[in-house]
């Protein structure tokens, strides 16, 4: 097996501090040697070395029309937390090569975090080629929703869904966004299909607690109290006891007020949220949070 | 997915994975601490390579044949293919820059970090080996609480636990807790907080109870920060609130320690003052008619100068390293007192002292060393450390006194003194008392109960403030030079007394003016009192020390000094 057979495998098989090594030994003998600068800077991104990018530029400069180069350099930057000059070099990289989706996914991100429009642009290309579940189309979801577009973001989050029917994150986005924007149906639909959707009980009193927000929007106090009741049931935590006690007033106190309740069911669907993201982020890697 | 962002819970940025997995999963932008999933904090924390899982074949059991909306073993299957384990926990050894140690951690991922009796054998076998080997034991934490379909089996894994550290306890094994992002109801009330030293993350939410149903109890809104790490420190539940970035140095400077006070414990008593280190200051003095003869007032004075050297001060010139552990685990973490595991050459001791502070911000933080109950229960909590890994003690005072508050006086202020006097004298390690500054009463003595009690030079020891004695008995607050002098607060009067067994020289015009010389001098009188003490046993230091103290006052026993005129 050559030096650079051995680095690749290395590299392939996730032991990238070995592919490193083997890499830079072989290139002592060949220091410009493409392929081998290319494995050597790709690990180096991976285990945080501090001339990974230099490597990658390297390759670029010996092999300027190499769209993967561009790319490879690009992701290099962006692992240094280079968002500008990342964004550089995916252009580069997709004037080569138009249909690379990770490329543009990635200068969506960074044009967006410098505050550039073309940087949603970008994403609604990379999530029409990646489809429903793409990195593209999750993250179009939260930047319309941080932009206020909650129809655009709406539409957005149906597509997830529909892509994904099984992820609880991208259903609680259809069910607040139509809470959000007025559609009261849509809204409870997708409470009381989350409301199916959830494995633990103690996940299923969210559910109820976004279903009671719906009733209370409607006026709906007779429907909202029989969903407090049925949430105080399953509740183990004592978390609805607060939104009960609105409708049914304890002897010995003021009941909460209605604002006190809203506030209550909107941190309850925020916890919600955050729990369910962590699952989501849970399934794609090690990091959750 | 191929490309992979994340977004900041916190701030709402985007962030690119590979960017973020190389800040150790810290958001660049906020610092904000992601939730890791074990196996990831593992590989942060442990040598490459090192980790040796043993836990392979434990996984949860349906002891009720329970089911809620589906039963529990269909939970299982499915948390098991989630997460990608078969339990919620694991265990094994490993090392961190050499140093081993047994490693237990529990997964949120699974379950939400409920404890069955998975996760409470995992940690109960980890512990059990720790003493097995004699190996410090580091158990990771984040727990939503019990696991409510284990019913009462779960409950009783609290019990399975704590009693498993308690063995460790006994036995003098160090057993870290880190407590990471969240850690809640039977794991925060069982193992995660009976851990030596406890360790959090930054912003870390830990309680036994959650925020919403508090809330909903009391029926008030809870305060900013309420059940985070910080929230925790500033109540004296944690040693360290520490960046993930630095976790794994704090760990190994512990493990560090701790192995030097092993291999003492290990080591021959006759072998242990070849582990101290070589010193260069001036020798202590025991001759009170070599002292300089200085006016006492104008003693109070140096020894209260601003400029004068604090605990933190000598830390810094007399010790190797320092990891300094905070709080009481009772109520508040007191600044006036600060407390730690120090190196001094070979030997790993328990530092224990008064801090004032030098600008007026940090002396307000500091209560200008005036400490409140819970500073001496911290100190006790040393104290007890101490004895539990047979680590001599140092205690450096400098007080005006115990603070007179309000609130000071509702916790307990004279029972906390008095039991650190109780406790200090019985502690079966050797214990040294340096006087550096004031030794302000009570205050001073609940850390001075000592096998050596020395004082530097200029610096005094009295039963009540110069201006106190002259208001009370002098009827005039103006007398107070005079009231200096009838206490025989003094260095060379208090060796006279018996009070001190020696003194310890002060550079040029004082201890101020020059710190890294009087810290030197503080070494050597360290090294000197140690290399006396640790070859005696425990009890032979507890018999000692009792006839030490038993003393004062005694007729016959207690030297009785002339008048003044004779004796200045």
């Amino acid at each position: 097996m050559s030096a650079l057979e051995q680095a690749r495998a290395h590299y392939e098989a996730g032991e990238f501090g070995k592919a490193r090594a083997a890499a830079l030994e072989a290139l002592a003998g060949a220091p410009d040697d493409v392929e081998l600068l290319s494995v050597a800077g790709r690990a180096g991104v991976e285990t945080g070395a501090d001339d990974a990018v230099e490597q990658l530029g390297r390759v670029t400069q010996l092999q300027p029309d190499s769209a993967d180069a561009w790319h490879d350099l690009g992701e290099g930057l962006l692992a240094d937390g280079r968002d500008g000059e990342a964004a550089d070099a995916f252009r580069k990289a997709l004037e080569l090569d138009p249909d690379d989706e990770v490329a543009l996914t990635h200068l969506g991100h960074a044009e967006f975090a410098a505050g550039s429009e073309g940087g949603v642009a970008h994403l609604e290309q990379a999530a029409e080629r990646g489809g429903g579940m793409s990195t593209a189309a999750i993250s179009l979801v939260e930047m319309y929703r941080a932009m206020g577009q909650h129809e655009d973001a709406l539409a957005a989050a149906q597509k997830v869904l529909d892509a994904e029917p099984s992820d609880v994150v991208a259903a609680l986005d259809v069910a607040e966004l139509s809470l959000e924007t007025g559609r009261l149906d849509e809204a409870l639909a997708a409470f009381e299909r989350i409301r199916e959707m959830e494995d633990l009980p103690e996940h299923e009193v969210y559910a109820l607690h976004g279903m009671i927000q719906v009733e209370l929007r409607r006026d709906n106090a007779d429907r909202a109290r029989e969903l407090a009741k049925e949430a105080a049931q399953v509740d183990g935590y004592g978390r609805t006891a607060g939104v009960l006690a609105h409708f049914e007033p304890p002897e010995d106190g003021e009941p909460p007020s209605r604002e006190d309740v809203d506030a209550a069911l909107t941190e309850s669907m925020k916890e919600h949220r955050r729990l369910h993201a962590e699952d989501r982020r849970l399934l794609a890697e090690d990091l959750i949070g | 997915m191929t490309a992979e962002w994340r977004r900041c819970p916190a701030c709402e940025a985007f962030v690119y994975h590979k960017r973020l997995k190389r800040n150790l999963g810290v958001c660049p932008e906020c610092n904000h601490h992601f939730r890791l999933r074990i196996r990831e904090r593992l590989g942060q924390l442990l040598d490459e390579g090192s980790y040796e899982e043993l836990s392979g074949d434990l996984e949860p059991e349906d002891a009720l044949s329970f089911v809620d909306s589906k039963p529990y073993p269909a939970r299982i299957a499915a948390a098991q293919k989630q997460a990608g384990a078969k339990s919620g926990a694991l265990y094994g050894t490993g090392t961190i820059e050499g140093n081993p140690l047994v490693v237990a951690g529990i997964d949120f991922g699974f379950i939400g970090g409920s404890m069955g009796g998975a996760v409470g054998e995992s940690i109960t076998r980890a512990a059990e080996l720790a003493l097995e080997r004699r190996t410090p034991l580091l158990v990771i934490a984040a727990s939503g609480g019990a696991r409510m379909q284990e019913g009462c089996v779960s409950l009783m894994q609290m019990a399975k636990t704590s009693q498993a550290i308690g063995r460790l306890n006994e036995e003098g094994i160090l057993y870290m807790s880190l407590l990471t992002d969240p850690t809640y109801g039977g794991v925060s009330a069982s193992f995660a907080t009976l851990g030596d030293v406890l360790i959090a993350e930054p912003d870390a939410h830990i309680g036994f109870a959650g925020p919403t149903v508090i809330e909903q109890t009391i029926r008030e809104k809870l305060p900013e920060g309420f059940q985070t790490a910080g929230f925790l420190m500033d109540h004296g539940m944690l040693d360290l609130v520490e960046p993930r970035e630095n976790l794994r140095r704090s760990i190994r400077n512990l493990l560090q320690l701790h192995a030097l006070a092993e291999a003492a414990r290990q080591a021959d008593d006759g072998a242990l003052a070849d582990k101290l280190p070589g010193t260069e200051g001036e020798a202590p003095v025991s001759d009170p008619d070599s002292l300089a003869q200085r006016a006492p007032w104008d003693v109070v004075q140096l020894a209260r100068n601003l400029e004068r050297p604090h605990t933190l001060d000598y830390v810094g010139f007399v010790f190797d390293d320092f990891l300094e552990l905070h709080g009481d685990r009772a109520f508040r973490e007191d600044p006036a007192i600060v407390s730690g595991v120090a190196q001094l050459g070979d030997l790993a001791v328990v530092l224990i002292g008064h801090q004032k502070g030098k600008t007026t911000g940090e002396m307000m933080e500091r209560n200008f060393g005036m400490p409140e109950p819970d500073g001496y229960r911290k100190g006790m909590r040393l104290m007890r450390y101490a004895a539990r890994f047979g680590m001599p003690i140092v205690t450096l005072v400098d007080t005006a006194g115990a603070y007179p508050g309000l609130g000071a006086e509702e916790r307990g202020q004279s029972n906390a003194i008095a039991e650190s006097i109780m406790l200090m004298s019985r502690l079966p390690v050797p214990a040294i008392t340096i006087v550096t500054g004031e030794g302000g009463s009570g205050g001073a003595l609940a850390l001075a109960a000592a096998d050596r009690v020395l004082m530097l030079e200029n610096s005094y020891y009295s039963v009540i403030s110069p201006e106190g004695c002259a208001t009370i008995l002098f009827k005039d607050a103006a007398a107070a030079p005079r009231a200096a002098a009838a206490l025989r607060i003094t260095a060379p009067d208090l060796l006279r007394l018996g009070v001190m067994d020696a003194v310890v020289p002060e550079p040029g015009e004082g201890a101020h003016t020059d710190h890294a010389a009087a810290a030197a001098n503080v070494k050597t009188a360290l090294v000197e009192s140690l290399r006396e003490l640790l070859p005696l046993s425990g009890d032979e230091l507890l018999e000692r020390r009792y006839e030490r103290f038993r003393k004062f006052g005694t007729p016959g026993q207690q030297p009785v000094l002339p008048p003044i005129e004779e004796s200045t």
